[in-house]
C-alpha cells in the first residue's frame, strides 16, 4: 500500500507542479548521445549487494530496495551487463566502501556501483558511489548523489532514490539521463469496467486514477493534466484530470476522443466527429473551446501525435481506402502520406528526438507488430516480430525506449524495449490486461 | 511491497501455461454453440435463467480454449450447444404468456419476429429487441452485405410501423486494433446503417447512432467467432 500512495503522491505533485519538471526536460533534450547502437558491448558493471556499516540490522528491505532497484533499471536500459555475483572476488562487503580495483578489474568489470546504508529509528542513510575501474576512481555524481543522504525508512522512498541515482549513472555513460522516476498512464480492465492508472517504468509501483466504474480510456499526460475519453455521461467525451479534480472537457454530439496537448502548450489536437465523421481539431487546452478543424476528408481522421516541437501533427487517416500515418502541419496545412507499405498502421507516436515516428502495424498473417518510420526518409524499421500481438507503441522522455503492449505471454502486458527492439522486458507485475499506455511527458 | 505474490501468481500461470495439452483449440464447436446461441434469442427473454447457463457454459468453454485445455473446452462448448438448444425449446413453450403477459391477444406460435409485424400495438418494447435485427460487417469494413440489407429492410419496415419511437443505433467493432481508430469505425458503421435506413424511407429524424468502439463485446471471448459476433450495429429503441 505505501507503494501506491508514494506513487500517487507523485503523481498529485507532478499534477500541481509539471511546468517546472518539463522546463528541466527541454533543457536535457539534445545532449542524447547512445553508447549502443547495433553491435556496439554492452557495459560490464558489478553491483554487490549493499550493506549496513553500522546501526540496526536490516529488517525493513533496504538491501532489496537499494540493490534490487539498481540492478533492475540497469537491466531494463539494455546498456548494462551484469557481472554475476559468484564471480565476485572476496568478500565485496570487507573492502567497505572504497573499493579493491584489482578484484573489479580482473572480473572484467568496467563499472561498479558501491552502496551501505545505515538504519537509525525511523531513517535511513544512504550512500550511493559509482567507481569506473579501469580509471580505478569514483565518478562525482551531482547532487542528491555526491555523498549520504538521509530518508524516511520507506522502501518506496528508498527505491525513488536509488532511481535517481541510476538515472545519473546513465546520463555518466550516455550523456542523457535515464527515465527513472517518470511514469506510464493507461488503461486496466477492473471488472467490465475500465480505469485509468499510473505504473512506474519499472513496474513497481501502480496507482489507479479513477474509479467511475465505466469506460475510460486513451489517456495523455503532459502539462501537468490527464486528458482522457470516457462514457460517464453518455458518448465518447473527453474529461480533464488536474489536481486531483475531474472535469468534462469537450463533449459535442458524436465522437470527442484522444486529445493530446501540444508540446508548445495552449491547444490539444483531439478527434471530433460533430461535423459529420471523424475529423482532427485543435481545441484550447483549458476551456476544450474548438480553435480550428485540421482534417476535412471523407476518412476517418484521428489519432494525432505533436513532433516534439509542436509544429508538426502525425495523424492516422483511411482517406486513401486503408489506415495509414500521415503527417500535416499544425495548422493542416500539407497533408502527406508518410506510410505506403500494408493495409493497417495505426496508433502514432513521434518520438521526442522528432526523427522518427513508432507506430503499430497488421502484417499479412494478420499478427499486430511495431515499426518506426523515418519522418523525414519514410524508411520503415520493424521492432517486433514472432512475439503475439505488439500494440500501442509510447516513447520514454529521452526519446531512447518505447513501451508498448503484447500478448505475447497471453493477456495484454506492459514491456520496455530500446527504440531498436534489441532488448525487450516485461515490466507490468499485476494481473489483467494492460492498455493504450502513454508515456507522461 | 506486494511483488512477491504477484511474481509467484505470475509464475502460477505460467505453469499452467507449460502443461497445455497439444492439439488444436475445438474451433468448430466452439462456433456451433455460438450460433445456437444467436439462434436461442427468445430464450433470451423468456428462458432468462436457461440462456444464463447456457451462455456462462459457452464463456466457460472459450476460457478453456484460451488457457489451451482443448479437451475440457470441448466438452464445455458441446454442452453449451445442448443448453442453447434447451433454452430455446423451454422458451417456446413460454412464449405466449412470456411475449404477450396479459394473454390480450394470442401470438402465432411460429416465428418471434411475426408478433411484432403483425401486432404493432401491444409490448412494442420487448418486441423491438427481437424485431429490429443485429447487423454484421466484416474486419475493418462498414460496407452491408446482401444479408445485412435484407435485415435493414425487415428492421426497417418496423421502424415505419412504430413511429413514436426514437432509434438508436449503435456501432461497434471486435477487440483487435487501435482503440480510439475502433471508436471512429463503429461510428461509420452505424452511420451506414443509418443512411441506407434513410433510402428505406425511414425519416432519419429519430435515427441517433452513437459508436462505443471495441468496448461493448457482445461475446467476451478472443476468438474468430467471437470477433465476428462483434463486428456489429446493434438497435435500441426509446
Amino acid at each position: 500500500m505505501k507503494a501506491i500512495n508514494a506513487l500517487l503522491a507523485i503523481a498529485l505533485a507532478l499534477t500541481l507542479a509539471a511546468p517546472a519538471a518539463l522546463a528541466q526536460d527541454d533543457e536535457k533534450k539534445g545532449l542524447g548521445v547512445d553508447v549502443l547502437t547495433e553491435g556496439v558491448t554492452m557495459i560490464s558493471m558489478a553491483v554487490p549487494d549493499a550493506f549496513a556499516l553500522g546501526g540496526a540490522p536490516d529488517t525493513r528491505g533496504v538491501t532489496e530496495a537499494l540493490t534490487g532497484t539498481i540492478q533492475r533499471d540497469l537491466t531494463l536500459t539494455g546498456y548494462f551487463n551484469l557481472i554475476d555475483k559468484a564471480a565476485f572476488l572476496g568478500d565485496p562487503k570487507a573492502e567497505g566502501m572504497n573499493p579493491e580495483f584489482k578484484n573489479w578489474f580482473n572480473i572484467g568489470a568496467q563499472g561498479l556501483i558501491k552502496a551501505g546504508f545505515t538504519i537509525e529509528g525511523q531513517q535511513v542513510t544512504v550512500d550511493l558511489r559509482l567507481f569506473t575501474v579501469d580509471g580505478s576512481q569514483r565518478i562525482n555524481l551531482p547532487k542528491p548523489f555526491d555523498g549520504p543522504v538521509v530518508l524516511p525508512l520507506e522502501p518506496s522512498r528508498i527505491r525513488r532514490h536509488a532511481h535517481g541515482f541510476v538515472n545519473e549513472v546513465i546520463r555518466y555513460y550516455t550523456k542523457s539521463p535515464g527515465f527513472f522516476g517518470s511514469f506510464i498512464v493507461l488503461v486496466k480492465r477492473v471488472g467490465r469496467a475500465k480505469e485509468l492508472f499510473m505504473v512506474s517504468p519499472d513496474g513497481l509501483e501502480e496507482a489507479q486514477l479513477t474509479k467511475s466504474g465505466g469506460v475510460n480510456m486513451l489517456p495523455n499526460m503532459a502539462g501537468g493534466a490527464i486528458y482522457f475519453t470516457s462514457f460517464r455521461n453518455g458518448g465518447p467525451h473527453l474529461f480533464k484530470l488536474e489536481g486531483g479534480k475531474t472535469s468534462p472537457f469537450s463533449s459535442h454530439s458524436g465522437l470527442n476522443t484522444g486529445a493530446v496537448l501540444s508540446p508548445k502548450g495552449g491547444v490539444v489536437a483531439a478527434t471530433l466527429s460533430k461535423d459529420g465523421n471523424a475529423e482532427i481539431y485543435l481545441l484550447d487546452a483549458n476551456s476544450g473551446a474548438v480553435k480550428k478543424r485540421l482534417t476535412n476528408s471523407w476518412g476517418i481522421d484521428t489519432s494525432p501525435t505533436w513532433s516534439p516541437d509542436g509544429t508538426r501533427i502525425a495523424f492516422v487517416s483511411d482517406r486513401h481506402g486503408s489506415p495509414q500515418i500521415w503527417v500535416m502541419n499544425a495548422d493542416g496545412s500539407d497533408q502527406k502520406r508518410l506510410t505506403f507499405q500494408g493495409d493497417y498502421n495505426q496508433t502514432p507516436d513521434w518520438s521526442p528526438r522528432g526523427d522518427k515516428i513508432a507506430f503499430t502495424a497488421r502484417d499479412e498473417r494478420n499478427v499486430f507488430d511495431l515499426f518506426t518510420v523515418n519522418v523525414g526518409t519514410g524508411q520503415i524499421e520493424r521492432l517486433t516480430q514472432n512475439q503475439g500481438n505488439n500494440e500501442e507503441p509510447t516513447w520514454s522522455p529521452d526519446g531512447r525506449f518505447i513501451a508498448f503492449t503484447s500478448t505475447r505471454d497471453g493477456d495484454s502486458k506492459l514491456y520496455l524495449m530500446t527504440s531498436d527492439g534489441r532488448v525487450q522486458h516485461l515490466i507490468s507485475k499485476g494481473k489483467g490486461s494492460y492498455t493504450t499506455p502513454a508515456w507522461a511527458r | 511491497m506486494f511483488t512477491p505474490r504477484l511474481i509467484s501468481r505470475a509464475l502460477l500461470a505460467l505453469a499452467a501455461l507449460a502443461l497445455v495439452a497439444c492439439g488444436g483449440p475445438p474451433t468448430e464447436l466452439l462456433k456451433e454453440a455460438s450460433t445456437a446461441l444467436n439462434d436461442a434469442a427468445l430464450a433470451r427473454k423468456c428462458a432468462p435463467e436457461e440462456f444464463a447457463a447456457a451462455q456462462a457454459m459457452y464463456e466457460k468453454a472459450n476460457t478453456l480454449a484460451a488457457e489451451g485445455k482443448h479437451g475440457e473446452a470441448e466438452s464445455a462448448a458441446r454442452a453449451a450447444k445442448k443448453l442453447a438448444a434447451k433454452a430455446q425449446q423451454k422458451a417456446l413453450l413460454r412464449k405466449d404468456e412470456c411475449l404477450n403477459p396479459e394473454g390480450v391477444k394470442g401470438a402465432t406460435p411460429a416465428d418471434p419476429n411475426a408478433f411484432a409485424e403483425t401486432d404493432p400495438g401491444a409490448g412494442v418494447a420487448l418486441d423491438a429487441q427481437e424485431a429490429l435485427k443485429t447487423v454484421y460487417f466484416g474486419f475493418n469494413a462498414a460496407e452491408l452485405s446482401n444479408e445485412a440489407r435484407d435485415t435493414l429492410a425487415n428492421n426497417a419496415a418496423w421502424i415505419n410501423k412504430h413511429l413514436d419511437k426514437t432509434i438508436i443505433i449503435e456501432g461497434h467493432c471486435d477487440e483487435r486494433g487501435s482503440t480510439e481508430y475502433n471508436l471512429a469505425l463503429g461510428e461509420r458503421r452505424a452511420l451506414v446503417v443509418r443512411k441506407y435506413l434513410g433510402q428505406l424511407g425511414v425519416d432519419l429524424g429519430r435515427v441517433e447512432v452513437v459508436s462505443y468502439g471495441e468496448e461493448q463485446p457482445a461475446d467476451y471471448a478472443s476468438n474468430d467467432a467471437a470477433y465476428t459476433r462483434n463486428r456489429r450495429a446493434e438497435f435500441r429503441t426509446r
